[in-house]
């Protein structure tokens, strides 16, 4: 209900808006500049014509010059890469600061850039056009032209959308095979994008996450594990990854370690579960063992403390996370 | 899709479209796709085929579309796909320039755990709140099938203004909707040996979140705050479950709570400062409450159902945590980047405490010997650091930092943490061609343990025990990753990581971790004619540990005898995976694309028993979450003329799975007919047991351009 009121409302804004054209600004007209670049860049600068930036109603929108800087020297010196102090993207000898300063001197007031600053991608010498295609149409179901530089290697997957961690593990390659492990957030299957959980332009938190807190930013979506408890279990409460793997994992969960060895890294007992789970213990139980191991097939410890994350049952129910 | 949803996205498209009307030409460009997919999959159970994909074995349709409008000052963009399906996605979005913008999204996604063989049950009644089964257990023959899988349907908007001014505003909404079951899995006997049953529950859960903030943006500085609320709602409390170790009643397991969020957050920045510098920080507060009401009996031995005599009766949970982040960046050169940063954390956790004094005979219950109160935990943390970045050359770039944190926590082992974090980084670009980073970093954790905590009349051997979360670490990491470009259009990278943390002063519990993973990849080609994409990926990953076993001295120094000893265990994950990808302009309008990864996952572990300990030898587990995966892809998208596409497409997917917890399930342990009759025994739905397959997918999609 609250969402179609949400929408309806947004529509009337749009509606809105409608007769608002009439006094609409005349629309920007492409500099003169444009013409001459042409001459030699026909491709860059029809390129750039379909995108936001050079969309003929977008007043602020960026000439050649505005990016490039000296084209005008740069024409007179004939051409020619970096040719007139001409400023080329793409020219690996340009700092990342000189190239991310030009996009800065318009978008620096841009609220999404507010953490730029503290952010790791400038610390590390990253430029908006690293990632961001100043030239390029958006992909399929995108409204922002990114960078993906490599050949799509993935299963088979049921969208066509142009995927952002494409872009991202150009650079954070290791994470590609992450991705690909068995257990894994929805991220290749296009559900679920980087940014969902991680902010590229900069944050006050370490790895740049969207949270103050890794549980904060993991329940925004599993919020079901939010509680409050009545038994709560502290490395829940303080940190999801102690027993995580957001990237990707060998084990189901998402688990850093396999149960039972996950538990009993923290937790030993005179009985279990201080026990040896060993491989005679399994579905395919072998002697000494006489049957499968509870506390080792299916989930092992979890088949009984299901509740690990916190559990509001009365009593030992819930201090044991039984039910 | 619901009605309501459709039409309410159909009526924004028209209103997007309402300036081509007006005097604001509207240009729609766009495409509409239609095709069809056969699918043939050979699992017994396709829930790890099918996981957050709808892929029905058979024939399907797939249809798509994707709109585009763009006028002198208005845009907008309209994308759907999977139309119909379990992973449908619709997207509309524009706004005018300048001006505003907004979206409205549906997302659906399927997490597909379990079918056929894979989800079996004696339960009756699954998807209720209820379910009963007789005993003793009917043979697994009879047993229900059910669909092990829940809908997750994502459905918001927001809608941004700022019109030539510094202010801005912005409202969010979405709502979650998730719907089908899961398993969930409970304790039979509630103490120790008395096995376990696994548990279908209903989901029906649904989350609503809500923000609106209000900005002021330029580019000496920024202010915002936030207001944000979010709530989550279970249909059912609870699960009610007929328990055969209790003579078959009705037991309870109590499902996750509706709770309700509240946050503010006041986020800001002051750029153009002195020495080049900015100062940025942001304060939150959040609220996260609920109301739960107490069991107030449980089921127990021989039916009954004693009393938990809560000491309240709705136990009223409440957390509030305050954040508080600063950093203050400066150059007060060209050649020196700096940064300082302050960290705070507090969580105050004011729920209620509870005590219970349960009635006799409430087995697992045993609050004579062990403290029924809830402990509630809390904590608080500063943290305080300082990079430095200075360029010695244009190619020669060194960084380091230092970072000091302090933890506070309402915990019983440690309560107080501090830990030091250095690291050094040199980056060299030198070479056109070549560009190298290397960092190290070392960490070092101390804590405080408290040989006092209240838990060791329960447990002794916690005396012992330092939990790899808290315990006194050292922890090394080295990166290294090299970029060289050897020629044009020719890429090639290698990334490699060690990291190791020795937890020093443990005695039992986790001793060391490691990690080594080594990536390469080459990339080579032109995107308007070919390109390839070769990577390659080999990761090892070893935890060991030391316990204790025993009745006796729960010193581990003590020694080691037959009944009471010492143990190691050596646990190892490696992987590796290889891919390769291509694009190829083999004709002016045909473009080939291809895909290909092989990934492999191998686990082990070993176990030692300390000199004094049973001769009996401790068989080391061979299979532990073993898979191996093939996908391959290909499909050639044709241009028959200035409108029309063809994309034909096959993919070939083999995923083999070999784990000890899973392989030759046969629902009941212990085995059957013992199983079925003895109230100890554990039964599984059979999850992740039969996943293994072998697919072929092949696809013909028409798309018109307009």
């Amino acid at each position: 209900m609250v969402i179609r009121t949400a929408a309806c409302i947004a529509a009337a804004l749009v509606i809105a808006s409608v007769p608002a054209h009439a006094q609409a600004p005349a629309p920007r007209k492409p500099a003169p500049e444009a013409e001459v670049c042409k001459n030699c860049h026909a491709d860059y600068v029809e390129s750039y014509f379909r995108t936001k930036h050079g969309q003929g109603g977008n007043a602020l929108g960026p000439d050649c010059k505005t990016c490039h800087l000296n084209s005008e020297a740069h024409a007179a010196a004939g051409g020619g890469k970096g040719a007139g102090g001409i400023l080329g993207f793409n020219d690996r000898a340009q700092p990342a600061e000189r190239r991310a300063g030009v996009c800065l001197s318009c978008h620096q007031g841009n609220r999404h850039l507010a953490f730029w600053d503290s952010g790791q991608h400038r610390k590390q010498d990253v430029a908006c056009n690293d990632c961001h295609s100043l030239h390029g149409t958006p992909g399929p179901g995108s409204t922002i032209a990114l960078k993906a530089p490599n050949p799509k290697v993935s299963p088979y997957v049921t969208t066509e959308r142009q995927l952002q961690y494409e872009t991202c593990t150009t650079c954070h390659r290791q994470i590609r095979s992450q991705l690909h492990k068995p257990s894994h957030h929805p991220i290749i299957e296009g559900k679920l994008k980087c940014t969902d959980c991680h902010n590229p332009h900069g944050a006050l938190s370490k790895a740049m996450v969207n949270a103050e807190s890794i549980p904060q930013l993991c329940t925004t979506c599993h919020a079901e594990k939010r509680g409050p408890y009545v038994w709560g279990h502290p490395p829940v409460e303080e940190n999801c990854l102690t027993c995580h793997n957001p990237h990707g994992s060998n084990h189901n969960r998402l688990l850093a370690e396999k149960a039972p060895n996950v538990c009993q890294d923290c937790h030993d007992a005179s009985r279990h579960p201080g026990t040896i789970y060993d491989g005679s213990g399994g579905w395919n139980f072998f002697p000494p063992s006489t049957a499968p191991n509870t506390r080792l097939i299916s989930r092992g410890c979890i088949n009984c403390h299901y509740h690990i994350h916190g559990s509001n049952a009365p009593a030992m129910r819930g201090k044991f996370f039984l039910r | 899709m619901k009605p309501r949803l459709l039409s309410v996205l159909v009526a924004n498209l028209f209103v997007a479209a309402a300036p081509a009307l007006a005097q604001d030409a509207m240009e729609v460009s766009g495409s509409v796709s239609a095709g069809i997919r056969y699918i043939d999959n050979n699992a017994a159970d396709p829930s790890k085929f099918t996981e957050y994909r709808d892929l029905e074995d058979g024939t399907s349709g797939i249809f798509g579309f994707e709109f585009r409008g763009r006028s002198q000052n208005n845009y907008f963009n309209a994308y759907g796909e999977n139309l119909g399906n379990d992973d449908q996605y619709l997207d509309l979005n524009g706004g005018r320039y300048q001006t505003f913008k907004y979206r409205i999204y549906s997302d659906h996604l399927r997490h597909n755990l379990g079918s056929g063989p894979g989800a079996l049950s004696p339960f009756s009644g699954i998807g209720g709140a209820t379910i009963t089964a007789p005993f003793p257990l009917p043979a697994v023959g009879t047993w229900n099938s059910f669909d092990h899988a829940y809908k997750r349907r994502d459905t918001g908007g927001m809608f941004e203004w700022q019109k030539a001014s510094p202010w801005y505003f912005r409202v969010d909404a979405n709502e979650i909707r998730r719907d089908g079951i899961n398993v969930y899995a409970g304790a039979n006997g509630t103490s120790p040996g008395n096995g376990f049953t696994d548990l279908p529950v209903p989901i029906d859960w649904l989350t609503r979140n809500y923000a609106a903030e209000v900005g002021y943006s330029t580019k000496r500085g920024h202010m915002a705050v936030n207001l944000s609320y979010s709530t989550f709602e279970n249909e059912n409390q609870v699960l009610r479950w007929s328990n055969r170790f209790f003579a078959n009643g009705l037991d309870t397991t109590v499902l996750p709570p509706d709770n309700d969020l509240i946050r503010v957050a006041v986020n800001g920045n002051l750029r153009q400062l002195p020495i080049d510098s900015t100062l940025a920080g942001r304060f939150t507060y959040s609220k996260l409450t609920n109301s739960v009401p107490m069991q107030l009996n449980m089921l127990s031995t021989g039916g009954a159902f004693p009393a938990t005599n809560p000491s309240q009766g709705n136990f009223e949970g409440d957390v509030v945590k305050y954040t508080l982040g600063l950093a203050f960046n400066s150059r007060p050169t060209q050649a020196l980047d700096t940064k300082v940063y302050y960290n705070w954390i507090k969580e105050e956790n004011d729920s209620t405490h509870m005590n219970f004094v349960p009635g006799t005979g409430l087995t697992g219950g045993t609050c004579t010997t062990v403290d029924c109160s809830n402990h509630l935990f809390g904590y608080e943390k500063h943290q305080i650091g300082a990079e430095a970045g200075y360029r010695l050359t244009r190619a020669n770039k060194f960084t380091g930092g230092l970072e000091w944190t302090d933890i506070d926590r309402e915990r019983e082992d440690f309560d107080h943490n501090e830990e030091w974090r250095a690291f050094v980084e040199w980056k060299n670009s030198s070479f056109d061609w070549m560009t190298s980073r290397i960092k190290y970093q070392y960490m070092e954790r101390t804590g405080d343990f408290n040989p006092n905590i209240p838990v060791l009349t329960q447990n002794p051997m916690d005396l012992f025990v330092r939990r790899f979360d808290v315990a006194n670490v050292e922890q090394n990491l080295v990166k290294l990753a090299l970029d060289f470009a050897p020629a044009p259009l020719f890429d090639i990278g290698v990334e490699a990581i060690y990291k190791e943390n020795k937890y020093k002063d443990t005695i039992l519990g986790r001793t060391e971790d490691t990690r080594h993973e080594l990536y390469g990849s080459v990339s080579y080609g032109d995107p308007k004619r070919w390109r390839v994409h070769l990577f390659g990926d080999i990761e090892y990953v070893k935890f060991d540990s030391f316990h204790r076993v025993g009745t006796g001295n729960p010193d581990p120094g003590s020694g080691s005898n037959a009944t009471t000893f010492n143990w190691a265990s050596k646990n190892e994950d490696d992987s590796w995976q290889v891919g390769i990808g291509a694009d190829w302009a083999a004709l002016p309008r045909l473009m080939i694309k291809a895909s290909l990864i092989y990934a492999e996952t191998d686990g082990h572990t070993d176990f030692t028993v300390a000199p004094g300990g049973p001769t009996t030898p401790f068989a080391p587990i061979e299979a532990s979450d073993d898979t191996t995966r093939v996908s391959f892809n290909l499909k050639g998208i044709y241009q028959l003329d200035r409108q029309w596409e063809l994309t034909a497409g096959y993919a070939y997917e083999k995923y083999r799975y070999s784990d000890i917890a899973y392989d030759n399930t046969r629902y009941v342990a212990p085995l059957p007919p013992a199983g079925l009759t003895n109230t100890a025994s554990s039964i599984v739905t059979g999850q992740f047991s039969f996943q293994n397959y072998e697919a072929h997918i092949a696809y013909l999609v028409a798309k018109y351009r307009f």
